[in-house]
């Protein structure tokens, strides 16, 4: 039994109403736990709401998500269980801070679930810490960080509730490289400790590819494609087909091995990219791969 | 060359209770009408700052900012500049006003005081330009980001201005909406002569612009068209930005004595670049 399944997914907006919607349809895919999912698809194909459903936000109108064997709404009054369970990060989180000082944004979660204020002050630390978010920072108001500083804390706030399955929509939309790469360490690194299950949905097929062990590709709500990573970005006409594309470094060696057939390897990042070039012109033109 | 846009000796920063924080200091700068800009900066390098100052949303602390000759800090000139030149933001959730998509796009030129029927055409037009014309009947608040992004811009082109800013408009969009945007602006500013001022921190946007310029910490420290600036990647790095795969890929190999160049972004010119270096390597 894996421990995320989402079975027959089927989810109507306005259901009775004229202009009723079918955003997903009939979605089944499992999840090992320790794995990173990473999905993509076009605007509008029904990412976020698929996510939405993985922590009880929206219930679904037919199909169900079982999570460690059990249906996630097989008792409605427990929902609230679930959402301590599986943490949903936003897109724009940020504009859902709302408490005086940092420190009070990270503890709300915890803190409402009357945890002591010892054991309060120690989340709030570890996860700061994880997060890159310097203790000077904690008294101030979120509303004076920096744009990066300020989607840091509101991850944090969801790490504070300690998620088994932690999901992030868009998580680093907007942000400069540094800020992009502090997020991607960070939940990496929460992922080790805690030995987190991760679903990330992103635009960027350069970070799906570094860190997603398996790729879940979303088509007008439907699933196109489901598998793991390299395979996904070795299918690069499909993907086209579907208007995505592939990370630059994979379309480029697809092309460079139009010309050089006996070019084997299929990188899905610059360093492995530049070790297969090495590799190539090291042999003498006879990829090792 | 035709000066469109004149910062002269700008200084601008923002207060908070404790501090002043200095973004922009004795700061210098000219836009030429008709050309296309990308503006690279990372997070807080002053680059909406710089984006606000062109059309007089905020006035210089000391200095000048001057539009076709006018002054943005003369109160007088404000419909005028903000006629001329138009501002399209990040977030599309803070820039729409309407509930129906070609209400929202009419509402510039409803305040401009065209005539119906000349609304009609350049609101007809700008839904087109966006590729939105098919939703003009919708309901804002259904639109997906990328989409209300797209009708954002559809509302500053249905005005016509000598010149748009873009100030990360792309940020939020996927990979084919960012295409379409892109494309947009490039046919806007071929066809019709706008001035393009674009600012983004992803480099492949600077691809096909006429001039690039990277800012970092209030200052521009590159200036020049793409093949210069982006010759020197330890700098665009430096400045705290995303470098395409493509270029990161022939620096590495540059950096490890092979001989290519690495001021190349787009995926075939780097093929070209790679198949280049195995030949030379095989003879």
């Amino acid at each position: 039994m894996s421990y995320l399944c989402v079975e027959n997914l089927t989810h109507i907006y306005g259901v009775g109403s004229p202009d009723n919607k079918v955003a997903i349809k009939n979605l089944s895919f499992s999840l090992e736990k320790g794995e990173t999912l990473g999905i993509i698809g076009h605007t509008g194909s029904g990412k976020s709401t698929l996510v939405n459903h993985l922590n009880g936000l929206i219930k679904p109108t037919s199909g169900r998500v079982v999570l460690n064997g059990e249906d996630i709404w097989k008792n409605p009054k427990e929902i609230k269980q679930i959402r301590g369970k599986v943490g949903l990060v936003f897109q724009y989180p940020e504009y859902q801070l709302f408490e005086e000082t940092v420190f009070k944004d990270i503890a709300f979660g915890p803190s409402n679930l009357g945890v002591s204020e010892e054991e309060l002050v120690t989340t709030v630390n570890e996860i700061a810490n994880l997060m890159h978010i310097s203790e000077d920072l904690l008294s101030k108001s979120p509303f004076d960080l920096s744009g990066g500083q300020k989607r840091r804390v509101a991850i944090a706030g969801v790490l504070a509730m300690r998620p088994e399955l932690l999901v992030l929509d868009e998580p680093t939309a907007g942000l400069d490289p540094v800020g992009r790469e502090t997020i991607f360490k960070a939940i990496s690194d929460y992922k080790q400790k805690y030995n987190a299950t991760v679903i990330i949905v992103s635009h960027s097929m350069e970070d799906i590819a570094a860190i997603s062990d398996k790729v879940l590709v979303m088509n007008k709500g439907e699933i196109a494609m489901f598998s793991d990573t390299r395979d996904i970005f070795s299918r690069s006409q499909e993907l086209k087909s579907l208007g995505l594309g592939v990370p630059v470094v994979s379309e480029v060696f697809y092309n460079i091995k139009k010309i050089y057939p006996d070019l084997t390897a299929s990188p899905l990042t610059v360093e492995e990219a530049v070790d297969a070039i090495n590799a190539y012109i090291v042999n003498g033109g006879v990829s090792n791969d | 060359m035709d000066e469109i846009i004149k910062l002269n000796n700008v200084s601008f920063d923002y207060e908070s209770d404790d501090a002043s924080f200095k973004v922009l200091e004795n700061f210098n700068l000219v836009f030429e009408r008709g050309t296309f800009n990308v503006i690279l900066g990372h997070n807080g390098s002053g680059k909406s700052t710089l984006a606000k100052l062109l059309n007089g949303l905020i006035k210089p602390a000391s200095g000048s900012v001057s539009v076709n000759g006018l002054l943005t800090s003369d109160e007088k000139n404000d419909f005028q500049i903000k006629k001329t030149v138009g501002i399209v933001f990040q977030n599309p959730d803070n820039q729409l006003v309407s509930s129906i998509v070609e209400e929202d796009v009419a509402f510039g030129p409803e305040n401009l005081g065209f005539s119906p029927e000349e609304i009609r055409t350049r609101v007809d037009s700008a839904l087109k330009a966006v590729n939105m014309y098919e939703h003009r009947e919708h309901p804002t608040h259904k639109l997906s980001g990328g989409q209300k992004q797209r009708v954002a811009i559809a509302g500053i082109i249905a005005m016509e201005p000598e010149c748009i800013v873009l100030d990360e408009t792309t940020a939020m969009l996927d990979p084919i909406g960012r295409k379409e945007v892109i494309d947009t602006i490039k046919c806007l500013n071929k066809e019709k002569n706008i001035t393009v001022i674009l600012i983004t921190h992803f480099m492949e946007e600077a691809e096909f612009a006429d001039r690039v310029l990277v800012m970092s910490d209030g200052e521009i420290t590159a200036d020049g068209t793409p093949t210069d600036v982006f010759s020197d990647v330890e700098k665009i790095r430096a400045a705290g930005l995303d470098v395409p795969q493509t270029t990161d890929l022939l620096d590495c190999l540059k950096k490890q004595g092979y001989n290519v160049s690495s001021s190349v972004i787009s995926s075939q010119l780097c093929v070209d670049e790679l198949d280049k270096l195995i030949k030379s390597k095989r003879k």
